[in-house]
């Protein structure tokens, strides 16, 4: 998903990363055959980069600079809430949102080429004070639910679903705000993703709430 | 057999003793699981004392897990040092595999401007 951007900057002294949180052995595989990412792409079956990060939801983003520094923490990498009206019987999507989400996504990756080419001159790389300001910062019950979290994958890679499943519902009821957490312990559709009737109820349950949370960024739409 | 994870690193011990669902480690195994001397439990000191990592989970404000048979145990970080290491704004390191098992570090690409952008087959 990333690689022509990758392609395009990567001789400007930048790279993607990219983190599966992938549990199920093998199952970012036939993705990455299929996208040949030139950047790394690494595995983490616990969900530890999230754990680090606060991150709740795929896809999400930190820049850092060539010092190790955020300069701009954990935010939704450039996708919308457009999928919410999609035809659930076609999965078609109507024309504007078509359009808005193409405009984000775009909108998304010129900042990112803005950063590569001016660092920390770019207006969209955050001082140290604006950075602190947009971090979401993790708390107790996120903190245990990545804990059974870790524990419950664990066990069901050890063969022991039933508890495993159980300690992994557990982490979700803890910490609801995590998609991650809920998606990669909820039933798959035939496709593999884990969109089946569940996980639209629980879409839909949001009401007025995000699923993605709008990019804090000029020019941004505010999400719809 | 006892295995611990923490920081998304698998351990395993032969000297761990579960006493009323208490995790007692040798004082360097606990050290390196915690990441941090860990004291709770020695009575005078010595290296080969056993520790009590349930009594410093409490007291560090980590997370301490089993399953139910003891045998797996799961430390995790308590969400203040979380929080703290996000409001200094280095960027958390971590060393996760790639799909040919090569093991990445995020430091490994110190220099660049880096793009850490999660995603998932589901």
């Amino acid at each position: 998903m990333w690689q022509a951007l990758h392609a395009e900057l990567k001789e400007q002294n930048f790279t993607v990363v990219s983190v599966a949180f992938d549990s199920r052995d093998g199952a970012a595989i036939p993705w990455v055959d299929e996208a040949k990412p030139e950047y790394p792409t690494l595995i983490d079956p616990f969900h530890h980069v999230a754990d680090l990060y606060n991150m709740v939801n795929v896809n999400q983003a930190v820049w850092i600079d060539e010092s190790g520094r955020i300069v701009r923490p954990t935010e939704t990498a450039g996708v919308t809430e457009g999928f919410r009206k999609m035809d659930r019987q076609t999965g078609q999507l109507p024309d504007d949102v078509v359009e808005e989400s193409n405009l984000v996504k775009s909108l998304y990756h010129d900042a990112l080429r803005d950063w590569v080419k001016n660092g920390a001159a770019s207006q969209y790389a955050l001082s140290e004070e604006q950075a602190r300001a947009q971090l979401s910062l993790p708390g107790n019950d996120s903190s245990r639910a990545h804990a059974s979290f870790v524990l419950g994958q664990y066990l069901i890679a050890s063969g022991n679903r039933e508890e495993g499943d159980q300690l992994v519902a557990q982490a979700s009821e803890l910490h609801p705000e995590s998609w991650a957490i809920w998606r990669q312990g909820a039933e798959l559709n035939e496709r593999g993703l884990a969109a089946t009737a569940d996980f639209w109820q629980r879409v839909d349950k949001l009401g007025a709430r995000k699923y993605y949370e709008p990019v804090n960024m000029a020019g941004m739409p505010s999400g719809t | 057999m006892t295995t611990v994870i923490a920081n998304n690193k698998i351990h395993r011990f032969d000297g761990a003793q579960v006493i009323a669902n208490e995790l007692w480690l040798d004082q360097q195994d606990a050290f390196d699981i915690a990441g941090e001397t860990v004291a709770i439990g020695a009575v005078n000191g010595t290296p080969e004392e056993p520790v009590n990592l349930s009594v410093y989970s409490h007291k560090a404000q980590r997370p301490l897990l089993s399953d139910a048979a003891g045998e797996t145990w799961v430390l995790g970080a308590s969400a203040n040092s979380r929080a703290q290491a996000l409001q200094s704004l280095q960027a958390p390191d971590f060393t996760l595999s790639d799909l040919s098992g090569r093991q990445q570090s995020l430091s490994d690409f110190k220099g660049k401007k880096v793009f850490l952008v999660s995603w998932a087959s589901w």
